[in-house]
């Protein structure tokens, strides 16, 4: 039990946005992580799956949301769902500040739009500064990343270095700059040009990394946990976490890519 | 086609002649020098019949049992290697098997054949005998991309063939069943309802909506993964009538049913070699390379379960426990033949490992990966950066005659094998 929880029956609800529909890349992983360790410090989790056919009230009483990537089919029946169900909500909570975590094809959707190949233009929900295009010559960026947050993340000896695998076929352009999550030290990032990584907007951090995240990197399961209970019960909680396994992990990511730890 | 033959089996012979059995150069330099080269080479052998084989999982083991039963029902045949299932692989198989004038002795080709090259390899023979479509899951994101990507290639590869090809597909599966609607000759296969047990759909599935309308399917039984019985909630899509067979095999795991099905199927539909007698040969079948092959070391067995997608890994776990085995090793590489993104063992459901008394051990290129997987699942387990450590150890504390189960991915696979044979396989 965690001495800093000052809410014995503190709970947290986690919202996972379309976990049937929006799940390769074993997204489901960041969901396990990210129960585990909130249960491990004491605090109360209830998963809420949020599909598509799920009402919108549903989503209002989350305390931290999560939302995967997945198939281009599947991204459609969730744009639609998003644009015409439950987007104006979800829009109102990131700029409320609820904290959440963003993969990759969730990542794009919050963007202002979506070109693809044909020159189709997709719109998005328009909470992050950003669009996404994708262009009919050029090979999707896959491989093994490394990239660096700005976040101070605590507690794994690996500072603010975070490892994953990119797999898009999209370039993703931030209008500002300065909003990116991360810095890429290895891999592609974004766009494979202007070394910026995800972005991080209020409490919501969009990314490009699978691994999958959260367990490649439980520091930011921990920010994201830390984040959500700060929001919730207006004090600080500080979750004490090790993870010799996940640490381990990570150096032999990171040795492999000649970077010091 | 003389000329490219003829470069193709020398670079066979100088491969053989530097130790090295060269499963893809002869046929990769063969294309090089006439890129018709299969297509020429089939077109001088009007007499073959050609079986192609695909799939995400099950194709080596298909592709061997159909060659077994032809074999002792007096049919000649050729097969490829496993993991030489891409065009190079073909055409080499081809000039190994030809003599120097480009003829083919035997009278039947079976080729198991990549789930990205199938459309390629639907270019060059055009119209085969057959085709058997086993299942399409997620595998290799960073290789094949996404499922449904791969079904909408197959669907368009496949609305070229004409009648001459039976298309032998599996109708459990809703994407196969669904891009072979439009196929006028086909058979569909299933298995007894009575190997659709599971409860619910696991969470490794890919297929849960109709891929007709895009509404959810319902099932009503389950085999395993998204593969079963099934109806659309809103459109008319609906399992079609299927061939099934009852037999019974010393093959473990409910996919081998599918593979084995689908092999007599075609040996009787094309090569008129009765079901009962197919069955009857199937007895002895002994299963591919790293599919369930059992060696005997130091008085124990060891069982290997090539493992190397989320669906192919949920079914190993359960065949492990089912069949008793006291250890298992969990070997994770992360090479190219492997898939380099290992993101899909949170896919996994080693959750069921908790309930079993195997005890667990852990090895490979991202070992701490595969150990931090299991931390989050409950299981406990032994994690070693040594390989060899890591298969001694578990080797050691499996008693005698009992079974240690090794479940690597593709590259692990060969390494441990090295390491009991104490010689490199492929």
């Amino acid at each position: 039990m965690n001495n800093n929880l000052k809410h014995r029956t503190a709970s947290l609800i986690i919202g996972w946005l379309y976990p049937r529909l929006m799940s390769t890349y074993g997204d489901r992983g960041n969901v396990i992580v990210l129960q585990k360790i909130a249960e491990n410090s004491g605090l109360e989790i209830r998963i809420k799956k949020l599909e598509a056919e799920n009402n919108v009230s549903e989503l209002a009483d989350c305390d931290l949301l999560f939302m995967g990537g997945a198939q281009d089919l599947q991204q459609e029946i969730v744009n639609k769902d998003l644009l015409t169900n439950k987007g104006v909500v979800l829009k109102q909570m990131i700029e409320n500040g609820t904290p959440g975590l963003y993969i990759c094809g969730a990542f794009q959707f919050l963007g202002n739009y979506y070109k693809d190949s044909y020159g189709t233009t997709i719109e998005g929900l328009g909470v992050f500064d950003m669009h996404t295009e994708s262009f009919k010559n050029k090979p999707r960026l896959i491989g093994n990343a490394v990239i660096r947050s700005k976040i101070g993340f605590r507690g794994q000896g690996t500072e603010d270095s975070l490892v994953g695998f990119e797999n898009h076929g999209g370039r993703t352009f931030l209008a500002d700059k300065s909003q990116a999550f991360a810095s890429v030290e290895k891999g592609f990032g974004n766009n494979g040009k202007d070394k910026t990584e995800g972005i991080h907007y209020k409490n919501s951090i969009g990314t490009y990394l699978h691994g999958p995240i959260l367990p490649s990197n439980p520091e930011l399961a921990v920010y994201l946990l830390e984040v959500a209970y700060e929001k919730k019960y207006g004090e600080k909680l500080k979750i004490d976490f090790d993870n010799k396994l996940s640490k381990k992990a990570k150096q032999v990511m990171l040795k492999r890519n000649n970077f010091n730890y | 086609m003389n000329h490219s033959l003829l470069t193709g089996k020398l670079v066979a012979k100088v491969a053989k002649f530097k130790g090295r059995v060269g499963s893809t150069w002869p046929g990769h330099i063969a294309l090089k020098a006439d890129k018709a080269f299969i297509r020429k080479a089939i077109a001088k052998n009007q007499h073959l019949k050609i079986v192609l084989v695909a799939g995400t999982n099950g194709k080596t083991t298909t592709t061997k049992a159909l060659a077994h039963i032809l074999d002792l029902n007096e049919v000649s045949v050729i097969t490829n290697n496993a993991g030489a299932n891409l065009l190079n692989g073909l055409a080499s198989t081809l000039v190994l098997k030809s003599d120097l004038r480009g003829n083919i002795q035997e009278k039947c080709l079976i080729f198991e054949v990549d789930e990205n090259s199938l459309p390629l390899v639907l270019d060059e023979i055009p119209n085969p005998s057959a085709i058997i479509l086993l299942n399409l899951f997620r595998d290799q994101l960073d290789r094949y991309g996404e499922v449904n990507s791969t079904a909408e290639k197959w669907k368009k590869a496949l609305r070229k063939l004409n009648d001459i090809t039976l298309v032998v597909a599996n109708a459990d599966d809703p994407q196969i069943a669904y891009i072979t609607s439009f196929a006028t000759n086909k058979l569909y296969f299933t298995i007894d309802n009575n190997f659709k047990k599971q409860q619910v759909l696991s969470h490794a599935v890919d297929s849960t909506t109709c891929p007709n309308c895009n509404n959810p399917l319902i099932y009503s039984a389950i085999s395993y993964s998204h593969l079963g019985n099934y109806r659309c909630s809103s459109c008319d899509f609906v399992s079609p009538k299927a061939k099934q067979y009852i037999f019974t095999t010393s093959l473990l795991g409910t996919y081998n049913i599918y593979n084995l099905t689908s092999a007599i199927l075609v040996a009787d539909k094309i090569f008129g070699v009765l079901p009962f007698a197919s069955i009857q040969t199937l007895k002895n079948f002994k299963p591919a390379f790293g599919r369930q092959e059992i060696v005997e070391v130091e008085g124990k067995r060891v069982m290997f379960l090539l493992s190397k997608n989320p669906t192919g890994f949920n079914e190993s776990l359960k065949v492990a426990i089912e069949n008793k085995s006291s250890s298992l090793l969990l070997l994770l590489n992360d090479r190219i033949p492997d898939g380099r993104d290992i993101s899909w063992i949170w896919d996994v459901d080693f959750e069921i490992l908790q309930e079993s008394n195997l005890k667990i051990f852990v090895s490979g290129d991202r070992a701490y990966d595969m150990a931090n997987r299991l931390l989050f699942a409950n299981v406990t387990h032994e994690v070693f950066e040594n390989f060899e450590e890591a298969y001694k150890e578990s080797l050691k504390q499996t008693p005698a005659l009992k079974t240690l189960t090794i479940l690597p991915t593709y590259s692990a696979m060969l390494e441990v094998r090295k390491l009991i044979s104490g010689k490199a396989i492929l």
